[in-house]
């Protein structure tokens, strides 16, 4: 691609994509191995970086969607030292995976049972106002992702609301981290009402970043009349690097991980049912996504935006994750992974993310 | 007008603020909902409704920026794909031309990134060709695809090239199996899945562009008659039904799929402008694509 398709120098606020005169102007696709060992060498030093964290993460045995979802919430949150008087007159944001509709393979998205599940915990708990917000990456049809995943019945049932984020009223961030070159970010006003924010992703494979789970399913919080169906302004500026800075904006304050059934192969669409029979739950979403990943028999730090999340937003290391309820070892079941994607499973060892970069992501930046 | 279109109007001009709507009561006005609100009074072709349309087209002309482009809402001046949408509503109105002539000089000079795809292939489209962006400096998509291409053809357009290369696009997004969704038809060799506003929405884009028994049309149709029946979301009901009647594909339960809508839904905004169009019908004369035909796509 030349240079000249790419976005114009100083286009004023509510631009996306300038690129600033420090940066190099670089081609469309890119290689993976040069930002891989870039990445390494950048991130050999992640157990320093995060050796001052601690963070807690709950693993809980759930074999189907069919059993008291409700009582093995409750009791993990209580195990992670949240019980009422921590929710009680406090407004609650769940935010599932609903990336797009689909009859054929509901294990795209996020359990309507777990879901369901949740809002019936935090109201026990004493919750003010508990509601279900997402942004569908895939699909402006809100109404159709709600009824053809569950959640619409469920919502009725409960008598929930539920938010299109994609449509939001906007408000606007400042990009802190700036792993992308995003100077802001663009953000739902729904996020204001909210006293906790939970993430509640699918736990997937994914084909341009190895996994996702529930730091890359707040992509689905940004607004689509912003960003577009798909939210291509993130994979330009490169989706591992979108996450981080999605996250530090965004400060979630709770996941728990629909691991019930999960995804494998070609994630995060077309891939296959898993079963895993787990939720996982913590606070910290880069310890839960380091668990989860470590239950599909991935290693974290081999996935580039856990490796530069460690430190950033959260511990990945297991040593300095306390892990509660069942051991990893009682429920991991390896996930089949994309060829392009194996280097990532296994026992920590070589620190190498790789994998197949977007191939419309520019070259990441080194954190 | 139906009883139907008069009660859907009725609902709509509740909604609206300031001569405007947004995507929710109480919320901002918006650029896209307002097009559609006002595409949907003048489609009463009463008095009133031109009136409200009129109100509707002026309130987006204040929406526009200096480069031509129009913004999401007084607010959002970026990002551009709402360009397209003040084109339509202007177009069907025939008001505003010197905003549209800059509006469509904007479209012409707004380009999606692309790319030579090597082997191995990723994509099961071809990113190299040019179409429209939902973002300055990222790749094109269905969506504003379609748009523009409904746009330039209103405006007299047609056999521009951009506007060839955008149909171009439409079709090499098309999906085997029918139907069209937000732009991938196949990645990694797994082909996605359709989704039934896009294939509205692009077929409204191809309407008279093609012959009929174009197999990527008939697919397409046939992939919404037999979505349809099962779905009652307001905007892939409406678009649906939008793109079927662009080919003269009308349904005879649409008055009733409408209203079973209408009950399961509390239907605002876009939603309620889109169901409005498809019940009043005539999109494809109001926003003069019936007289603009595209010399061919090659």
């Amino acid at each position: 691609m030349s240079d000249a398709a790419l976005p114009a120098t100083d286009r004023g606020p509510g631009r996306f994509g300038e690129p600033g005169s420090s940066l190099r102007r670089r081609s469309f696709l890119t290689g993976v191995a040069g930002v891989s060992a870039a990445a390494v060498a950048a991130k050999l030093a992640f157990d320093a970086q995060e050796s001052f964290l601690r963070a807690d993460v709950f693993t809980a045995r759930a074999s189907s969607y069919d059993i008291d979802l409700a009582s093995i919430v409750r009791n993990g949150l209580l195990e992670l030292g949240l019980g009422p008087e921590r929710f009680r007159g406090k407004s609650v944001l769940l935010k599932p995976n609903l990336v797009e509709p689909s009859i054929e393979a509901p294990w795209i998205n996020t359990h309507p049972s777990l879901v369901a599940a949740t809002v019936e915990v935090f109201r026990g708990f004493g919750a003010r106002d508990v509601f279900i917000a997402e942004g569908p990456g895939h699909c402006r049809d809100f109404g159709l992702t709600l009824d053809v995943s569950g959640i619409a019945e469920a919502a009725r049932t409960l008598k929930v609301e539920t938010v299109d984020l994609n449509h939001d009223d906007v408000i606007t961030a400042v990009n802190r981290t700036r792993m992308t070159r995003l100077p802001e970010l663009h953000l739902p006003a729904t996020l204001r009402r909210a006293d906790w924010i939970v993430s509640m992703p699918k736990l997937k494979t994914h084909h341009w970043v190895g996994v996702t789970a529930a730091m890359k399913n707040l992509f689905g919080m940004l607004p689509g009349v912003c960003y577009g169906w798909p939210k291509n302004v993130l994979h330009h500026m490169g989706i591992n690097e979108s996450i981080i800075d999605v996250n530090a904006a965004i400060k979630p304050h709770l996941a728990i991980v629909d691991a019930v059934v999960g995804m494998e192969g070609d994630g995060p669409l077309m891939g296959e049912a898993k079963p895993l029979g787990a939720i996982v739950i913590g606070t910290s979403l880069a310890a839960v996504d380091a668990t989860a990943m470590r239950l599909m028999g991935v290693d974290p730090a081999k996935v580039a935006y856990m490796a530069w999340a460690s430190g950033k937003l959260g511990p990945i290391a297991e040593a300095h994750i306390r892990q509660r309820g069942e051991p990893i070892r009682a429920l991991a079941s390896p996930f089949a992974l994309m060829k392009q994607w194996r280097q990532i499973a296994g026992a920590p060892s070589a620190r190498s993310a790789g994998g197949a970069a977007h191939p419309f992501a520019e070259p990441a930046r080194i954190a | 007008m139906t009883t139907l279109t008069e009660l859907l109007i009725d609902a709509l001009l509740g909604g609206r603020i300031g001569g405007a709507w947004g995507y929710r009561p109480g919320a901002e006005p918006s650029v896209e909902v307002t097009v559609l609100a006002g595409l949907a009074a003048a489609g009463a072709r009463s008095a009133d409704g031109r009136e409200i349309a009129a109100d509707a087209a002026e309130w987006v002309s204040k929406r526009q920026n200096r480069d031509g482009s129009v913004g999401v809402s007084s607010r959002l001046a970026h990002p551009d794909w709402n360009t397209s949408l003040a084109c339509w509503l202007w177009t069907a109105l025939g008001s505003h031309a010197r905003e549209a002539n800059r509006a469509s000089a904007h479209l012409i000079k707004c380009k999606g990134t692309t790319v030579q795809q090597s082997e191995p292939k990723v994509f099961g489209h071809d990113p190299a060709i040019l179409g429209w962006p939902w973002t300055e400096g990222t790749h094109s998509w269905v969506e504003p695809t379609a748009y523009a291409v409904i746009a330039l053809r209103g405006l007299g357009l047609s056999n521009a090239e951009r506007t060839r290369s955008g149909v171009r696009l439409l079709l090499d997004r098309a999906l085997a199996r029918g139907g069209w969704n937000y732009g991938n038809p196949m990645v990694y060799g797994k082909p996605f899945r359709p989704q039934p506003d896009l294939t509205g929405i692009a077929l409204l884009a191809l309407s008279g562009a093609l012959d009929r028994n174009t197999p990527v049309i008939q697919h397409a149709i046939d992939y919404l008659l037999s979505a349809l029946p099962c779905v009652r979301s307001p905007r892939s009901l409406g678009w649906g039904l939008i793109g079927l009647s662009a080919w003269g594909a009308d349904v005879d339960q649409a008055s009733r799929w409408i209203e079973e809508s209408l009950e399961r839904n509390p239907c605002t905004g876009a939603d309620l402008a889109l169901l409005t169009l498809a019940s009043e019908g005539g999109l494809v004369d109001l926003l003069r694509l019936s007289t603009s035909c595209c010399e061919g796509s090659s």
